[in-house]
């Protein structure tokens, strides 16, 4: 190849740093202007250029993620998460529920499923009251929840110590829920999103973070880490295709590292097995890489606002 | 309002002068600041895309040169008002500063 198509050819790697949106606008004026200002015989830019076009990417992206015209995309992700937040209180619940009263019905112990159901059937009535369309109610119904979990893991804790830390999920999802359903704008426009078309992620997010039932069922919580943070990153990189989704992920992402984040940290330090956190996080960065990678494509969005 | 940051304010000025593509606004930007400022192409295009998002500035027209693409901007009338406050001030800051050191040089340095 030529000096002038290697030099090309490294600028525009440098200039596939910046947003795809730019990109359409800029690239081939952005290196028409490199290569004009390009002393002649060089073959690759200098280190004050590439630091220069780096810099400026950062820029543009910090500019296009949070700056003003980032804001109707913004409001989208809250309604999104608004949305979806009743599922991750919901269907956990469900798992537990689900899981105890296996533990109960295998040891002969008499069911107590009115008090495992309690949980559900508030995450139910939260997820009801949501995408009907009530979102003060339904805020105002994930405070209670947050503000009862808060009062249980007082209570554990002071009977106990911190020993129930790991387990405070539900504190963490009902309170993000609540944040988000006060601060949403319409909650049946998230709903409706998310069964227009980006069902999938959410659903296989909403399954994903219920390890409890899976415990239960295989009593290997490791394997469960192993399946589930790939798969976990496969629908997150559906999600990141979007400009809303982008940004909903990072809203939900309290609720999520709350479990993934809590349960991989303690298979590290106190079960002594660094194996798994180790390969099932490769492993999710693979498959999301790809995943993200396939959505790059020329219709794609994926990084666009 | 905020001032302008010197590479915005001297992108805006270069283009006050009529539509001008991007090698055209470096090589102008050396001009107006004797030489002290080269406007390297990422900080230029960071600053032409967010200047076109506030409509300080937009696409004239488009040209193929040897094959490549040149795009001319022009200042808006947005633009144009923002280099005439952005000017004004830092003229009203300059004269306030000169003044003052007129006075202090006046006792100081006598009449010769």
């Amino acid at each position: 190849m030529s000096g002038t198509g290697d030099l090309e050819r490294r600028y525009r790697r440098l200039i596939g740093w910046y947003p795809r949106e730019f990109r359409r606008a800029h690239e081939d004026e952005m290196l028409t202007l490199l290569l004009e200002t390009a002393e002649d015989g060089r073959t690759g830019p200098t280190l004050r250029e590439a630091a220069d076009l780096v810099l400026g990417a950062v820029r543009v992206r910090l500019r296009h993620a949070f700056g003003p015209r980032s804001v109707p995309h913004w409001r989208r992700a809250v309604d999104l998460s608004a949305a979806v937040a009743p599922l991750l209180v919901l269907v956990p619940a469900l798992g537990t529920a689900v899981a105890v009263a296996g533990v109960e019905f295998a040891s002969g112990e008499p069911l107590s499923l009115l008090k495992w159901l309690a949980l559900p059937g508030a995450g139910l009535l939260l997820l009801l009251l949501a995408w009907s369309g009530h979102r003060r109610t339904a805020a105002a119904w994930a405070w209670v929840l947050a503000v009862a979990e808060a009062l249980s893991m007082a209570r554990h804790a002071l009977l106990g110590g911190l020993h129930g830390f790991p387990t405070s999920f539900p504190l963490v999802a009902t309170a993000t829920a609540a944040l988000l359903m006060t601060f949403a704008g319409d909650l049946r426009d998230g709903a409706r999103a998310l069964r227009r078309r980006q069902a999938l992620p959410w659903a296989v997010l909403g399954v994903l973070v219920q390890p409890p039932l899976v415990m239960t069922l295989t009593n290997q919580a490791a394997l469960w880490d192993v399946a589930a943070l790939p798969l976990l990153a496969a629908a997150a990189g559906v999600a990141v295709r979007s400009p809303a989704g982008r940004r909903a992920l990072v809203l939900l992402s309290p609720m999520v590292s709350a479990t993934y984040g809590l349960r991989t940290v303690s298979s590290l330090v106190l079960d002594g097995t660094p194996l798994i956190p180790a390969v099932a996080g490769a492993l999710s960065a693979g498959i999301g890489l790809a995943v993200v990678l396939r959505g790059r494509g020329p219709e794609g969005d994926a990084v666009r606002g | 309002m905020k001032p302008l940051q010197e590479p915005t304010f001297l992108i805006l000025t270069a283009l006050a002068a009529g539509p001008r593509h991007g090698y055209g606004i470096v090589a102008d930007v050396v001009e107006i600041s004797a030489g002290r400022v080269r406007l390297r192409p990422g900080t230029l295009y960071a600053a032409l895309d967010r200047l076109e998002a506030d409509g300080l500035v937009a696409a004239d027209r488009e040209e193929i040169v040897d094959g490549r693409v040149r795009r001319y901007y022009r200042l808006t009338e947005g633009g144009a008002a923002r280099l005439d406050a952005e000017a004004g001030r830092l003229s009203r800051n300059a004269e306030a500063a000169r003044s003052r050191l007129r006075a202090l040089r006046g006792p100081m340095g006598g009449t010769a």
